[in-house]
Protein backbone atom coordinates (compact mmCIF):
# COMPACT_ATOMS: atom_id res chain seq x y z
CA UNK A 1 0.00 0.00 0.00
CA UNK A 2 1.22 3.21 -0.60
CA UNK A 3 -0.95 5.60 1.00
CA UNK A 4 -2.80 5.44 4.68
CA UNK A 5 -6.16 5.67 2.20
CA UNK A 6 -5.02 3.04 0.38
CA UNK A 7 -5.29 1.31 4.22
CA UNK A 8 -8.86 2.55 4.46
CA UNK A 9 -9.96 1.27 1.71
CA UNK A 10 -8.37 -2.07 2.19
CA UNK A 11 -9.28 -2.54 5.85
CA UNK A 12 -12.96 -1.45 5.03
CA UNK A 13 -13.21 -4.48 2.99
CA UNK A 14 -12.67 -6.88 5.61
CA UNK A 15 -15.64 -5.45 7.47
CA UNK A 16 -17.69 -5.50 4.24
CA UNK A 17 -16.46 -8.98 3.71
CA UNK A 18 -17.61 -10.18 7.31
CA UNK A 19 -21.18 -8.86 6.14
CA UNK A 20 -21.01 -5.41 7.94
CA UNK A 21 -24.49 -3.47 7.32
CA UNK A 22 -22.95 -0.28 9.73
CA UNK A 23 -19.25 1.03 9.29
CA UNK A 24 -17.94 4.10 10.87
CA UNK A 25 -14.68 5.60 9.52
CA UNK A 26 -13.18 7.93 12.20
CA UNK A 27 -9.24 9.92 11.96
CA UNK A 28 -8.28 12.32 14.43
CA UNK A 29 -4.92 13.85 13.66
CA UNK A 30 -3.26 15.46 16.84
CA UNK A 31 0.51 16.25 18.18
CA UNK A 32 1.87 14.31 15.15
CA UNK A 33 -0.23 11.36 15.45
CA UNK A 34 -2.64 10.12 12.97
CA UNK A 35 -5.23 8.26 14.73
CA UNK A 36 -7.81 5.84 12.95
CA UNK A 37 -10.84 3.91 14.06
CA UNK A 38 -12.75 1.51 12.29
CA UNK A 39 -15.64 -0.19 13.63
CA UNK A 40 -17.95 -2.35 11.96
CA UNK A 41 -20.91 -4.72 13.22
CA UNK A 42 -20.01 -7.52 10.81
CA UNK A 43 -19.08 -11.01 11.92
CA UNK A 44 -16.49 -10.51 14.41
CA UNK A 45 -13.82 -12.55 15.03
CA UNK A 46 -13.90 -15.05 17.65
CA UNK A 47 -11.10 -15.21 20.84
CA UNK A 48 -8.82 -18.38 19.28
CA UNK A 49 -8.89 -17.19 15.67
CA UNK A 50 -8.22 -13.25 17.01
CA UNK A 51 -5.36 -14.57 18.30
CA UNK A 52 -4.09 -15.79 14.54
CA UNK A 53 -5.23 -12.74 13.36
CA UNK A 54 -2.41 -11.13 15.03
CA UNK A 55 -0.08 -13.51 13.74
CA UNK A 56 1.35 -12.59 10.02
CA UNK A 57 -0.59 -13.72 7.30
CA UNK A 58 -3.06 -15.42 8.80
CA UNK A 59 -6.42 -15.75 6.27
CA UNK A 60 -9.90 -17.51 6.80
CA UNK A 61 -10.22 -16.61 2.55
CA UNK A 62 -10.46 -19.36 0.07
CA UNK A 63 -9.14 -17.75 -3.03
CA UNK A 64 -6.06 -17.17 -1.53
CA UNK A 65 -3.29 -18.50 1.24
CA UNK A 66 -2.52 -15.92 2.86
CA UNK A 67 -4.11 -12.28 4.36
CA UNK A 68 -2.14 -9.69 4.08
CA UNK A 69 -3.99 -6.09 4.68
CA UNK A 70 -3.87 -6.68 8.46
CA UNK A 71 0.05 -7.65 8.56
CA UNK A 72 0.64 -4.35 5.91
CA UNK A 73 -1.27 -2.43 7.72
CA UNK A 74 0.37 -3.47 11.21
CA UNK A 75 3.83 -3.20 9.79
CA UNK A 76 3.27 0.40 8.27
CA UNK A 77 2.18 1.72 11.74
CA UNK A 78 5.15 -0.48 13.83
CA UNK A 79 7.78 1.36 11.48
CA UNK A 80 6.85 4.72 12.31
CA UNK A 81 6.87 4.24 16.31
CA UNK A 82 2.87 3.41 16.34
CA UNK A 83 0.59 0.36 16.85
CA UNK A 84 -2.49 -1.74 15.29
CA UNK A 85 -4.90 -2.69 17.57
CA UNK A 86 -7.68 -5.18 17.05
CA UNK A 87 -10.75 -6.05 19.28
CA UNK A 88 -13.47 -8.17 17.94
CA UNK A 89 -16.51 -9.89 19.33
CA UNK A 90 -17.87 -12.90 17.48
CA UNK A 91 -21.55 -12.00 15.80
CA UNK A 92 -21.11 -8.36 17.75
CA UNK A 93 -18.27 -6.51 15.65
CA UNK A 94 -14.59 -5.74 15.34
CA UNK A 95 -12.96 -2.30 16.22
CA UNK A 96 -9.11 -1.62 14.16
CA UNK A 97 -7.21 0.99 15.91
CA UNK A 98 -4.57 1.91 13.89
CA UNK A 99 -1.64 4.81 14.83
CA UNK A 100 0.67 6.28 12.76
CA UNK A 101 3.05 9.15 14.34
CA UNK A 102 3.46 11.24 11.77
CA UNK A 103 6.34 13.21 12.46
CA UNK A 104 8.58 9.96 11.30
CA UNK A 105 9.86 10.04 7.94
CA UNK A 106 8.64 6.40 7.47
CA UNK A 107 5.20 7.53 7.40
CA UNK A 108 3.19 7.06 4.85
CA UNK A 109 1.15 9.89 3.33
CA UNK A 110 -2.32 9.93 4.05
CA UNK A 111 -3.11 10.22 0.40
CA UNK A 112 -6.19 10.81 -1.53
CA UNK A 113 -8.64 10.25 1.41
CA UNK A 114 -11.51 12.32 -0.26
CA UNK A 115 -11.40 9.57 -3.22
CA UNK A 116 -11.17 6.63 -1.03
CA UNK A 117 -14.34 8.02 1.14
CA UNK A 118 -16.10 8.67 -1.50
CA UNK A 119 -15.41 5.59 -3.88
CA UNK A 120 -16.56 3.33 -0.60
CA UNK A 121 -19.63 5.53 0.45
CA UNK A 122 -20.64 5.43 -3.06
CA UNK A 123 -19.56 1.94 -4.56
CA UNK A 124 -21.86 0.17 -1.35
CA UNK A 125 -25.25 1.34 -1.81
CA UNK A 126 -26.37 -1.29 0.91
CA UNK A 127 -24.06 0.16 3.44
CA UNK A 128 -24.21 3.00 6.34
CA UNK A 129 -20.96 4.18 6.42
CA UNK A 130 -20.06 6.70 8.41
CA UNK A 131 -17.06 8.99 7.94
CA UNK A 132 -15.24 11.53 10.26
CA UNK A 133 -12.15 13.28 10.21
CA UNK A 134 -10.89 15.93 13.16
CA UNK A 135 -7.94 18.00 14.24
CA UNK A 136 -6.97 21.06 15.40
CA UNK A 137 -8.48 23.20 12.93
CA UNK A 138 -11.88 21.77 13.17
CA UNK A 139 -14.15 18.44 12.17
CA UNK A 140 -15.90 17.14 9.32
CA UNK A 141 -17.92 14.70 8.95
CA UNK A 142 -20.26 12.61 6.58
CA UNK A 143 -22.70 9.46 6.23
CA UNK A 144 -24.15 7.26 3.76
CA UNK A 145 -27.32 7.62 5.10
CA UNK A 146 -27.55 11.41 5.01
CA UNK A 147 -26.49 11.10 1.34
CA UNK A 148 -29.07 8.50 0.42
CA UNK A 149 -31.89 10.49 1.79
CA UNK A 150 -31.10 13.73 -0.01
CA UNK A 151 -30.67 11.89 -3.35
CA UNK A 152 -33.89 10.03 -3.19
CA UNK A 153 -35.24 8.39 -5.54
CA UNK A 154 -31.63 8.36 -7.76
CA UNK A 155 -29.38 5.56 -6.46
CA UNK A 156 -26.11 6.82 -4.81
CA UNK A 157 -23.48 5.08 -7.17
CA UNK A 158 -24.30 6.77 -10.04
CA UNK A 159 -20.94 8.52 -10.96
CA UNK A 160 -21.60 11.59 -11.31
CA UNK A 161 -22.47 11.30 -7.64
CA UNK A 162 -19.25 9.82 -6.89
CA UNK A 163 -17.79 12.48 -8.69
CA UNK A 164 -19.53 14.82 -6.87
CA UNK A 165 -19.01 13.64 -3.06
CA UNK A 166 -15.36 13.21 -3.98
CA UNK A 167 -15.22 17.38 -4.37
CA UNK A 168 -17.50 17.62 -1.46
CA UNK A 169 -15.31 15.95 1.12
CA UNK A 170 -12.03 16.76 -0.44
CA UNK A 171 -12.98 21.13 -0.05
CA UNK A 172 -14.42 20.34 3.52
CA UNK A 173 -11.23 18.72 4.40
CA UNK A 174 -9.07 21.64 2.60
CA UNK A 175 -11.15 23.73 4.85
CA UNK A 176 -10.25 22.64 8.36
CA UNK A 177 -6.29 22.72 6.51
CA UNK A 178 -6.23 18.84 6.20
CA UNK A 179 -2.77 17.74 4.58
CA UNK A 180 -2.87 15.10 2.23
CA UNK A 181 0.63 14.30 2.35
CA UNK B 1 -14.15 31.09 5.12
CA UNK B 2 -14.40 30.01 1.38
CA UNK B 3 -17.81 28.57 0.55
CA UNK B 4 -17.46 24.84 0.06
CA UNK B 5 -19.51 21.89 -1.18
CA UNK B 6 -22.48 20.90 0.70
CA UNK B 7 -25.56 18.35 0.39
CA UNK B 8 -27.13 21.47 -0.71
CA UNK B 9 -25.75 21.39 -3.43
CA UNK B 10 -25.80 17.73 -4.02
CA UNK B 11 -29.93 18.29 -4.30
CA UNK B 12 -29.02 19.67 -7.16
CA UNK B 13 -27.48 16.84 -8.64
CA UNK B 14 -30.60 15.29 -7.81
CA UNK B 15 -32.63 17.22 -9.81
CA UNK B 16 -30.57 17.54 -12.38
CA UNK B 17 -30.25 13.62 -13.00
CA UNK B 18 -34.00 13.29 -12.30
CA UNK B 19 -34.85 15.90 -14.96
CA UNK B 20 -33.45 13.50 -17.29
CA UNK B 21 -35.93 11.18 -18.05
CA UNK B 22 -33.91 8.10 -18.97
CA UNK B 23 -32.46 7.72 -15.97
CA UNK B 24 -35.33 7.98 -13.41
CA UNK B 25 -36.76 6.03 -16.20
CA UNK B 26 -34.19 3.57 -15.06
CA UNK B 27 -34.18 3.95 -11.41
CA UNK B 28 -37.22 2.28 -10.92
CA UNK B 29 -35.61 -0.74 -13.22
CA UNK B 30 -32.40 -0.67 -11.82
CA UNK B 31 -31.55 -3.82 -13.64
CA UNK B 32 -32.17 -1.36 -16.68
CA UNK B 33 -28.44 0.36 -15.91
CA UNK B 34 -25.09 -1.04 -17.07
CA UNK B 35 -23.73 -2.38 -14.03
CA UNK B 36 -19.77 -2.16 -13.39
CA UNK B 37 -18.64 -3.98 -10.30
CA UNK B 38 -14.93 -3.31 -9.34
CA UNK B 39 -13.30 -5.88 -7.53
CA UNK B 40 -11.37 -4.50 -4.18
CA UNK B 41 -9.53 -6.95 -2.17
CA UNK B 42 -6.09 -6.23 -1.02
CA UNK B 43 -4.45 -7.56 -4.39
CA UNK B 44 -6.72 -5.65 -6.49
CA UNK B 45 -6.22 -2.39 -4.47
CA UNK B 46 -2.67 -3.09 -4.51
CA UNK B 47 -2.59 -2.91 -8.16
CA UNK B 48 -4.53 0.00 -9.19
CA UNK B 49 -7.90 -1.25 -8.00
CA UNK B 50 -8.88 2.66 -6.51
CA UNK B 51 -7.59 4.36 -9.88
CA UNK B 52 -9.47 1.87 -12.09
CA UNK B 53 -12.25 2.26 -10.31
CA UNK B 54 -12.09 6.55 -10.08
CA UNK B 55 -11.41 6.60 -13.92
CA UNK B 56 -14.68 4.57 -14.70
CA UNK B 57 -16.65 6.59 -12.84
CA UNK B 58 -15.00 9.84 -14.17
CA UNK B 59 -15.54 8.37 -18.11
CA UNK B 60 -18.61 7.24 -17.41
CA UNK B 61 -20.04 10.71 -16.45
CA UNK B 62 -18.33 12.39 -18.92
CA UNK B 63 -19.72 10.35 -21.46
CA UNK B 64 -23.37 10.42 -19.49
CA UNK B 65 -23.60 6.65 -19.45
CA UNK B 66 -26.67 5.41 -17.89
CA UNK B 67 -24.46 2.99 -15.35
CA UNK B 68 -23.44 2.53 -11.54
CA UNK B 69 -20.03 1.25 -10.00
CA UNK B 70 -20.02 -0.10 -7.24
CA UNK B 71 -17.04 -2.49 -5.47
CA UNK B 72 -17.25 -6.06 -5.05
CA UNK B 73 -15.04 -8.14 -3.04
CA UNK B 74 -11.90 -10.78 -4.39
CA UNK B 75 -13.29 -12.67 -7.25
CA UNK B 76 -10.26 -15.20 -6.74
CA UNK B 77 -8.43 -13.63 -9.54
CA UNK B 78 -5.65 -11.78 -7.99
CA UNK B 79 -3.17 -12.60 -10.43
CA UNK B 80 -5.29 -10.95 -12.48
CA UNK B 81 -6.13 -7.69 -10.69
CA UNK B 82 -7.50 -5.03 -11.56
CA UNK B 83 -10.32 -7.17 -12.60
CA UNK B 84 -13.97 -5.86 -13.32
CA UNK B 85 -17.48 -6.93 -13.88
CA UNK B 86 -19.89 -5.68 -16.26
CA UNK B 87 -23.48 -6.68 -16.52
CA UNK B 88 -25.52 -4.92 -19.76
CA UNK B 89 -29.03 -4.98 -19.67
CA UNK B 90 -30.31 -8.47 -20.07
CA UNK B 91 -27.07 -10.46 -20.99
CA UNK B 92 -24.77 -12.46 -19.00
CA UNK B 93 -22.18 -10.73 -16.74
CA UNK B 94 -19.12 -10.52 -17.90
CA UNK B 95 -14.89 -10.48 -16.30
CA UNK B 96 -12.36 -8.25 -17.86
CA UNK B 97 -8.79 -9.05 -16.26
CA UNK B 98 -5.69 -6.58 -16.05
CA UNK B 99 -7.74 -3.61 -16.60
CA UNK B 100 -5.68 -0.36 -15.99
CA UNK B 101 -6.84 2.98 -17.09
CA UNK B 102 -5.94 2.49 -20.84
CA UNK B 103 -7.92 -0.77 -20.95
CA UNK B 104 -10.82 1.04 -18.94
CA UNK B 105 -11.22 2.95 -21.38
CA UNK B 106 -11.44 0.46 -24.14
CA UNK B 107 -14.35 -1.23 -22.40
CA UNK B 108 -15.97 2.09 -22.03
CA UNK B 109 -15.84 2.86 -25.38
CA UNK B 110 -16.36 -0.45 -27.13
CA UNK B 111 -18.61 -2.82 -24.50
CA UNK B 112 -20.39 -0.86 -22.61
CA UNK B 113 -21.49 2.16 -25.23
CA UNK B 114 -22.09 -0.14 -28.09
CA UNK B 115 -21.47 -3.75 -26.93
CA UNK B 116 -18.74 -4.96 -29.01
CA UNK B 117 -16.03 -7.54 -27.31
CA UNK B 118 -12.46 -6.35 -26.53
CA UNK B 119 -9.71 -8.79 -24.86
CA UNK B 120 -8.99 -9.73 -21.77
CA UNK B 121 -12.40 -11.24 -20.98
CA UNK B 122 -11.70 -14.20 -17.80
CA UNK B 123 -13.57 -16.86 -19.02
CA UNK B 124 -15.40 -18.17 -15.88
CA UNK B 125 -18.06 -20.06 -14.07
CA UNK B 126 -20.53 -17.50 -12.71
CA UNK B 127 -21.75 -19.47 -9.83
CA UNK B 128 -18.06 -19.06 -8.23
CA UNK B 129 -17.78 -15.28 -8.39
CA UNK B 130 -20.20 -15.30 -5.47
CA UNK B 131 -18.21 -17.10 -3.17
CA UNK B 132 -15.30 -14.97 -1.16
N1 LIG C 1 -13.64 -6.58 10.31
C1 LIG C 1 -13.50 -7.91 10.36
N2 LIG C 1 -14.55 -8.69 10.70
C2 LIG C 1 -14.42 -10.05 10.73
N3 LIG C 1 -13.29 -10.71 10.46
C3 LIG C 1 -12.21 -9.99 10.13
C4 LIG C 1 -12.25 -8.56 10.05
N4 LIG C 1 -11.03 -8.11 9.70
C5 LIG C 1 -10.26 -9.21 9.55
N5 LIG C 1 -10.95 -10.34 9.79
C6 LIG C 1 -10.43 -11.74 9.74
O1 LIG C 1 -9.02 -11.67 9.74
C7 LIG C 1 -8.47 -12.30 8.58
C8 LIG C 1 -7.22 -11.57 8.13
O2 LIG C 1 -7.52 -10.27 7.57
P1 LIG C 1 -6.51 -9.61 6.54
O3 LIG C 1 -7.09 -8.33 6.05
O4 LIG C 1 -5.18 -9.54 7.16
O5 LIG C 1 -6.41 -10.63 5.36
P2 LIG C 1 -7.56 -11.07 4.34
O6 LIG C 1 -8.65 -10.05 4.32
O7 LIG C 1 -7.95 -12.46 4.67
O8 LIG C 1 -6.82 -11.06 2.94
P3 LIG C 1 -6.36 -9.74 2.15
O9 LIG C 1 -6.52 -8.58 3.07
O10 LIG C 1 -4.94 -10.00 1.78
O11 LIG C 1 -7.25 -9.62 0.97
C9 LIG C 1 -9.61 -12.30 7.58
O12 LIG C 1 -9.48 -13.37 6.64
C10 LIG C 1 -10.83 -12.44 8.46
O13 LIG C 1 -11.06 -13.78 8.80
MG1 LIG D 1 -8.19 -7.96 4.15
Amino acid sequence: MRTISEHIMDIVQNSIRAHAKNILIEINAKNQTLNIRIEDDGNGIDEQMLQSVKDPFFTTRTTRKVGLGLPLLKQNTVQTGGYLNVKSKKNVGTVINAVFNTDSIDCLPLGDIYTSIALLITGNPRLNIDFKYSNGSGNFKVSSEEIKKTLNPISINTPKVSVFLKELIKENLENINVDFC
Amino acid sequence: MTKVKSLEDLKKIRDELQAKVSLREKAEHYEQLIQVKVSMATCGIASGAKETMEYMINELDNKAVDAVVSQTGCMGYCYAEPTIEITRQGEEPVVFGYVDIEKAQEIIDKYIISGEMVDGIIPVNYKTLKDD
